[in-house]
């Protein structure tokens, strides 16, 4: 209400400029209507609970992935965790798998599992080398540039962003090379 | 206003539930406000070495892999300092995900869950290590099949 009567007494004060209304000559019509002060309602305490918490459904949520911009920082963080968390799953798999399935019939002893790599064909064999070495690079690399950090280096924006590069790039390289063995 | 704000907030972790759940406006005493945990060297400082220590023998472990190949040493150091890693790295995520103040229940089963897991990987590399060609040259063999 007083923003509509500010926003009126301005207009009338420069009636000149107002030209660029559409109906210059009428100052309340000219400009599009607006209710700068919503009508409230009082509500219950209960009420009120109820309307925050259905505010509160469709507020968007921490970690705010879908409006959060994309950046270095974050994104390396959060795949070195993805990373650590994939090989780290991989190798707790493999070492309960090498104790538990000889007591269900299976032989999976260094041999076996050599023998049937061995007779996968050749682009199998460089996709799966690529798919496993990438993250464990990625997350060894990324280790050493947090370990750089525990000391007090490059923790500055620039630090960060150039440290974040070389991992990406030498990750790239040394996968590359990796999957060629 | 503050006071019904801190209030909400010791509701939502008094009760192990999302806050939307709660009411605002209350009138239950907040005895919880402003108390913490008493400090802990070993779940805190001794904690955060141990995770750096192990993370970084991880390094000259994995060079000594590629430099010297198979050897009993670094196979048998492997087979201890990798587990340590991997359960600091997992009980992370834990803490990050289940926190015991939000999730009690999913916390104690998911730890219980990985301690299990590490004690069974820890026997599962020793006996890897023991009665068969060893991690290292395992990777070697098996990358190179």
């Amino acid at each position: 209400m007083f923003a509509t009567r500010a926003v009126n007494s301005i207009v009338a004060q420069n009636v000149a400029r107002t030209a660029l209304f559409k109906n210059a000559s009428a100052v309340p019509t000219g400009i599009r209507a607006f209710r700068a002060t919503p009508s409230t309602m009082e509500q219950s305490p209960d009420a009120e609970s109820e309307l925050l918490r259905q505010q509160r459904l469709v507020r968007p949520k921490s970690p705010h992935l879908t409006i959060y911009q994309p950046q270095l920082t974050w994104l390396m963080s959060g795949f070195h965790r993805i990373t650590g968390c994939a090989v780290g799953a991989g190798f707790y798999v493999g070492a309960l798998s090498y104790l538990a399935l000889p007591a269900l019939g299976y032989n999976f002893d260094t041999s076996a599992i050599v023998a049937s790599v061995a007779s996968l064909p050749v682009v199998a064999k460089v996709g799966i080398k690529t798919t496993v070495a990438f993250p464990f690079v990625f997350h060894c690399l990324n280790g050493v540039r947090h370990l750089i950090w525990d000391t007090g280096r490059f923790l500055t924006v620039d630090g960060v962003y150039k440290t974040g590069y070389a991992v990406l790039g030498s990750s790239a390289a040394i996968t590359l090379y990796l999957a060629s063995l | 206003m503050s006071a019904a704000i801190r209030q909400h907030a010791v509701r939502g972790l008094m009760r192990a539930r999302p806050m939307t759940i709660s009411r605002i406006h209350t009138t239950a005493a907040v005895s919880q406000v402003g108390t913490t945990h008493a400090p802990d060297r070993v779940h805190g400082s001794y904690h955060w070495d141990v995770e750096r220590a192990a993370s970084a023998a991880l390094v000259p472990l994995m060079a000594a892999q590629l430099a010297v190949g198979a050897n009993p040493v670094t196979d048998v150091l492997l087979g201890v300092v990798l587990p340590v890693h991997l359960h600091i790295g997992f009980d992370a995520c834990i803490t990050d995900y289940y926190p015991k103040h939000k999730s009690p229940v999913m916390n104690r089963l998911m730890t219980y869950t990985l301690t299990t897991a590490t004690a069974g990987i820890l026997i599962g590399c020793f006996q890897f290590n023991m009665h068969d060609v060893g991690i290292t040259e395992f990777i070697a063999r098996s990358w190179t099949a």
